[in-house]
């Protein structure tokens, strides 16, 4: 399938990671084969990229992979196949065979791109604090890397999503920025409800663990496109990256409302645009190639090839073998494609954190009607959010969260405005002007809080593989252990009282409810709380200065095999509050210098031999 | 004098804003003619053009300004009422709004003639500038656009040459509409404050208008992007249904992939819709006239952008996503007189809405300047 | 074919919405095929006769009538949001309707941008029509304190 016999560097996986390595080893003339499990033109033609669009248009349940058809060969999660576990039986409804007791919400996308296809977009920083939670809170873990050791790679990652934000609204909480730094882009202008909201909580102050905070609505950094700052860059500017094959269009966000699933202009980030902006001398990408085993050669520990299985069509399950060789390795395949890869070969994995430490952000939804019409379902799906309480000292007894106002309504929750309709119309009876306008007024009122609530690494939440559940091509099929812990259950706790003195402070009269029927239930302290997923898998393959607790070392490099390296968020030690992309977009550019670092010391080195030899 | 040279070339300038102007509402009309789905490289053809034509707005509206100009775009006289003719040349032939249709192809080839294309222009006499045939029975004696910006730099530089460029650059470089403000346009809009820099935006608009030497091309060859040729041998590629190779040269006709063109797929909108010609007090005469009003608060937000007010051109912006919803409404609904034809965007300027002057007063766009944009939400 | 002008009529009465803004979804006959397909050309002659001398006034009644109501329901969804929504087991046993068309579905990419209940609650389509850079910053049109 591939093209050559040896390449300097295979990579695993064409998403935002696998693009970003892709990108910065061709620049330095490293020969690179990407191996995409999914569905895609290598081309990345925009005729493509518009079916995805049309697919989305005629879907009828609009989910957030709903513009990316399922794809039985190399098959990914939906969020509509999570239901309640009864342990010990398994929910085997989808992709995954979720083993509870609690349900792991989330989806992610196969296909070439990969999740960023559907991402909202949003790029916050880890705070400073965040890396040292165990130090500080006596929690989870610390960071082998500081804020500061990450802060040019944080420059490099927001220059390549194309971030939007105002350097004046992100200082908070210890975050700080280069002297001088400004963001590629001018802030997304913040939606009519933020303003709304800030004026209305300004003298708003809540308490956790005895301790009051203020209730700040900030706008939230994005990786979509907004108003060039002509200060960036010591004054060079910054020129928005269009769609993929038709740059006139998305250089600017419009507000088609529908970042998750699909942005119709591609005025939002997605992978395809590091990709498209790699050297293709260098880069052949080959989609439909689904890595099965991690070859390694058992004396020197060295990776010594990717076998993978390439299949023609999605309408057949007939594939062919194949090993790509190359000089070293990089797994950029998503956290459970990673673990699930590295679990099949019984590779890096001496510490036996492989797929272990699994986490996500459980999302608490709050909707309320407020007594004012605010103009929901206009703009990227969420333009501020409520940061004051990501960090503190409540975090030695439970779950820290960011507070994300979204500006679709009642959309995630209920599915307004179908819902609505369904309501007005067969439950209300309504129809004609009546309906028309009593449509608009319940859906004007309408506003949603999302608490993405913070997990610690639990070596119980883990991916593992069973040879009793394989995929159509014989690929493993993850299995997911699963459990919310006290400690993010005390996060729900906080959040909801925090929710409901928002609420009561607007005047909102809320309508959050959670069933016991809902996938992802837990009670707490006498109380049923629902949580979604936030497709933030973080932490199968976790970074540590120690090996028999960590799988890479702090430059993201395998300990057990010196020319494999690891990318992905399945490198992070903990997740804290922020969503984590652009956190490993940030690694991915510090793994991406490092790989090059070893390349760099073995030409040294092969010099000096060279030399001795020649004396 | 300095005074009479500037005159001149304000009065040019603003010739080039009103001719860039003028082509805009029938590309757009033949452009949202189109039914959904149907025509998509067609209408992606229309498309880019406009959005050059958005940009070569721009820049003459920055080089004027350059020169201590005063664009106008607000004014009922300066306007199009369509069918019009050039105004700026002496060859003259209607420019109407149409449905998308071979007269209205043909039409767009004529306003995008290049030079040497036209036997009586300069560049006539090329040995090949018949191969292209089409519009032979056209009398074209004037200037072709490309020609009339010729004209324009050369003017240009004779006043710098004679006067000081810094005399001649006289503008306020406040109203210099930038890439802040003008995004999506096929093109960056330049900051104009010197000779180069005019040269080099009067420059662009005759490149993606005619394209130079014996290309075809507009000189874009960003990564990714389609070979594209300039306006008129992209129009040509409609009326050939088929696009242009990058090894196709002058005179050729297009020999790349072929394109799908259904003419049978478009609203059969009746040509030059006015307000006028629907019957008064209908609902659709309501709907012309909201789209009219749109109109008008467009232009004059569009004035109040190039006359120290950059700024509002994010509000123009989003004032023609919602011209264009407008105009596809109207061009979706059948006359109610049994013709079986369709109405569509009058394009008629009835003045400055009391919205648009608000907002020309208070500044940035605020919740209270909202009304401006009002006919796109729900009435109810 | 060519929505008829009672169609138009009825839907306007049960939308709330007039007969340009109908017309101006380029999808009334789209909606009206739709509807043949799906119910047959009878039952759509039937539920427009049953509807025609009442008019308006008889909405009411018919929207109460054990057969008539589900679809007239149905045929306000179908302009709401551009998509079909299952009959009731009650309805689909006293019609000659096909399972297979009775299936919860999206019409067509066209008539998803075209539901009229974007409209109605002062928004875009998601995905479509966009209001351009901004708009969201704006206060909503129609907005009452």
């Amino acid at each position: 399938m591939h093209k050559l016999e040896h390449y300097d560097v295979v990579i695993v996986g064409g998403g935002i990671a696998g693009a970003i390595m892709a990108k910065q080893l061709s620049h330095q003339q490293q020969r690179v084969l990407v191996l995409e499990a999914g569905a895609g033109d290598p081309t990345l033609p925009y005729d493509s990229y518009l079916a995805y669009l049309d697919e989305y248009y005629r879907a009828n349940i609009k989910v957030p992979n709903a513009p990316y058809p399922d794809n039985p060969n190399a098959p990914q999660p939906s969020v509509l196949d999570t239901a309640p576990i009864a342990p010990p039986v398994p929910n085997t409804a989808g992709y995954f065979v979720q083993r509870g007791p609690n349900s792991y919400g989330s989806d992610y996308t196969r296909a070439l791109g990969g999740t960023t296809l559907h991402w909202l977009g949003t790029t916050l920083r880890m705070l400073p604090e965040d890396f040292e939670l165990h130090s500080r809170y006596g929690r989870g873990v610390d960071w082998p890397i500081s804020y500061d050791d990450l802060l040019p790679y944080y420059e490099m990652a927001e220059r390549e999503i194309g971030v939007s934000a105002d350097v004046e609204d992100q200082q908070f909480l210890g975050l700080h920025f280069s002297p001088g730094y400004v963001f590629p882009m001018h802030k997304i202008p913040q939606s009519y409800l933020d303003m709304w909201l800030t004026e209305k909580l300004a003298d708003l102050q809540v308490e956790r663990d005895g301790q009051a905070y203020p209730v700040r609505v900030v706008s939230t950094p994005q990786g979509r496109n907004g108003m060039p700052n002509p200060a960036y860059n010591n004054g060079e500017g910054y020129v928005p990256v269009g769609a993929v094959g038709r740059p006139d269009l998305g250089q600017r966000c419009q507000g088609n409302s529908s970042c998750v699933p699909i942005c119709p202009v591609q005025a939002k980030y997605n992978a395809w645009k590091t990709l498209a902006a790699a050297n293709p001398a260098y880069v052949e990408v080959q989609t439909q190639c689904v890595a099965s085993r991690v070859l390694v050669d058992g004396s020197s520990g060295y990776i010594t090839g990717i076998e993978y299985k390439h299949y023609d069509s999605q309408n057949s399950g007939a594939y062919t073998t194949h090993v790509a060789r190359g000089t070293r390795y990089v797994l950029a395949a998503h956290a459970i494609e990673n673990a699930k890869l590295l679990l099949a070969s019984n590779v890096a994995n001496r510490s036996g954190q492989v797929g272990r430490n699994l986490m996500d952000h459980p999302v608490l939804l709050t909707w309320a009607l407020l007594p004012e019409a605010t103009g929901p379902f206009r703009g990227p799906g969420s333009t501020s959010g409520i940061p004051s309480l990501r960090g503190g000292e409540f975090r030695a007894n439970g779950a820290a969260w960011r507070v994300e106002i979204d500006n679709w309504g009642w959309n995630w929750p209920t599915g307004a405005p179908y819902s609505s309709v369904d309501q007005l119309v067969d439950g209300e009876g309504r129809y004609g002007a009546d309906l028309r306008q009593r449509l608009n007024a319940i859906i004007q009122g309408q506003v949603r809080l999302g608490f993405l609530v913070e997990q610690l690494p639990d070596p119980f939440n883990r991916v593992t593989i069973d040879p009793d559940y394989m995929d159509r091509l014989g690929n493993y099929r993850p299995v997911i252990d699963y459990t919310i812990t006290d400690y993010t259950s005390a996060g729900f706790a906080a959040a909801k009282q925090v929710s409901d003195a928002i609420y009561d402070h607007l005047w909102a009269t809320d309508y959050t409810s959670y069933s016991p029927a809902d996938a992802g239930h837990v009670t707490y302290r006498g109380q049923g709380y629902s949580y979604r997923g936030a497709g933030h898998y973080v932490g199968t393959h976790r970074m540590g200065t120690d090996p028999d607790t960590s799988v890479v070392d702090p430059r993201q490099r395998s300990w057990d095999h010196p020319n494999l390296y690891l990318v992905g968020c399945g490198n992070m030690p903990t997740i804290a509050t922020s969503n984590p992309t652009l956190t490993m977009a940030a690694l991915t550019f510090w793994a991406a210098r490092n790989l090059l670092e070893d390349i760099a010391a073995d030409k040294v080195l092969a010099g000096a031999e060279l030399s001795a030899l020649a004396e | 004098m300095l005074d009479q040279a500037l005159k001149h070339l304000h009065d040019e300038l603003q010739k080039a804003i009103e001719l860039e102007f003028s082509t805009i509402p029938p590309y757009l009309t033949a452009m949202y003619s189109i039914k959904p789905g149907t025509n998509q490289a067609a209408y992606d053809v229309i498309r880019s053009v406009v959005m050059e034509e958005m940009l070569h707005l721009t820049l003459a509206a920055n080089v004027l300004n350059a020169i201590g100009g005063r664009p106008a775009l607000n004014v009922a006289e300066l306007l199009p009422e369509y069918p019009i003719k050039l105004k700026f040349t002496d060859r003259q032939f209607p420019i109407g709004l149409l449905k998308f249709s071979p007269e209205a192809v043909d039409t767009f080839l004529k306003i995008e003639m290049p030079a040497r294309l036209i036997p009586s222009g300069r560049l006539a006499g090329r040995p090949d500038r018949m191969l292209l045939g089409g519009f032979r029975d056209v009398d074209l004696t004037g200037r072709t656009i490309g020609e009339f910006y010729a004209d324009l730099i050369l003017a240009l530089e004779d006043a710098c040459a004679q006067y000081g460029e810094e005399q001649v650059f006289c503008g306020d470089a406040t109203r210099q509409v930038d890439t802040r403000y003008y995004y999506n346009g096929g093109g960056e809009a330049l900051f104009i404050n010197s000779l180069k820099t005019a040269k080099q935006a009067l420059g662009l608009i005759v490149d993606q208008g005619e394209a130079g030497g014996d290309s075809l091309s507009d000189g874009d060859t960003t990564f990714g992007q389609a070979y594209e040729v300039a306006h008129y041998y992209r129009f040509n590629e409609i009326r050939q249904r088929r696009y242009y190779a990058p090894t196709d040269k002058f005179g050729d006709q297009p020999s790349g992939p072929e394109m799908l063109v259904d003419y049978e797929q478009v609203y059969d909108m009746r040509p030059n819709p006015r307000q006028q010609d629907l019957p008064a007090g209908s609902e659709l005469a309501g709907l012309m006239s909201e789209f009219n009003e749109l109109y008008s608060g467009f232009m004059n937000v569009l004035h109040e952008a190039f006359n120290g007010r950059p700024d509002a051109l994010l509000q123009a912006v989003t004032l023609m996503f919602s011209l264009k919803y407008k105009a596809i409404e109207l061009l979706k609904n059948p006359i109610p007189d049994g013709s079986g034809q369709h109405a569509g965007p009058g394009f008629e300027f009835v003045g400055a809405p009391v919205a648009a002057r608000m907002l020309m007063a208070d500044g940035p766009a605020t919740a209270e300047a909202a009304p401006a944009r009002e006919p796109v939400y729900d009435s109810v | 074919m060519p929505a008829p002008t009672a169609f138009m009529a009825f839907s306007s009465a049960l939308t709330g919405f007039s007969l340009v803004e109908l017309f101006g979804t380029g999808v009334a006959d789209t909606y009206y095929d739709a509807l043949v397909h799906i119910l047959s050309q009878a039952t759509v002659d039937e539920l427009l006769a049953a509807y025609e001398p009442g008019g308006e006034a008889g909405l009411p009644r018919l929207l109460a009538h054990p057969l008539y109501g589900p679809l007239a329901r149905n045929v306000i969804k179908l302009w709401y949001t551009g998509s079909w929504e299952q009959l009731p087991p009650a309805v689909v046993l006293r019609l000659p309707v096909a399972p297979v068309d009775n299936v919860p579905r999206v019409i067509s990419a066209e008539t998803y941008l075209e539901g009229l209940m974007w409209k109605a609650i002062g928004a875009h389509p998601m995905g479509g029509k966009p209001l351009g850079y901004g708009v969201w910053a704006e206060a909503p049109a129609g907005h009452t304190h």
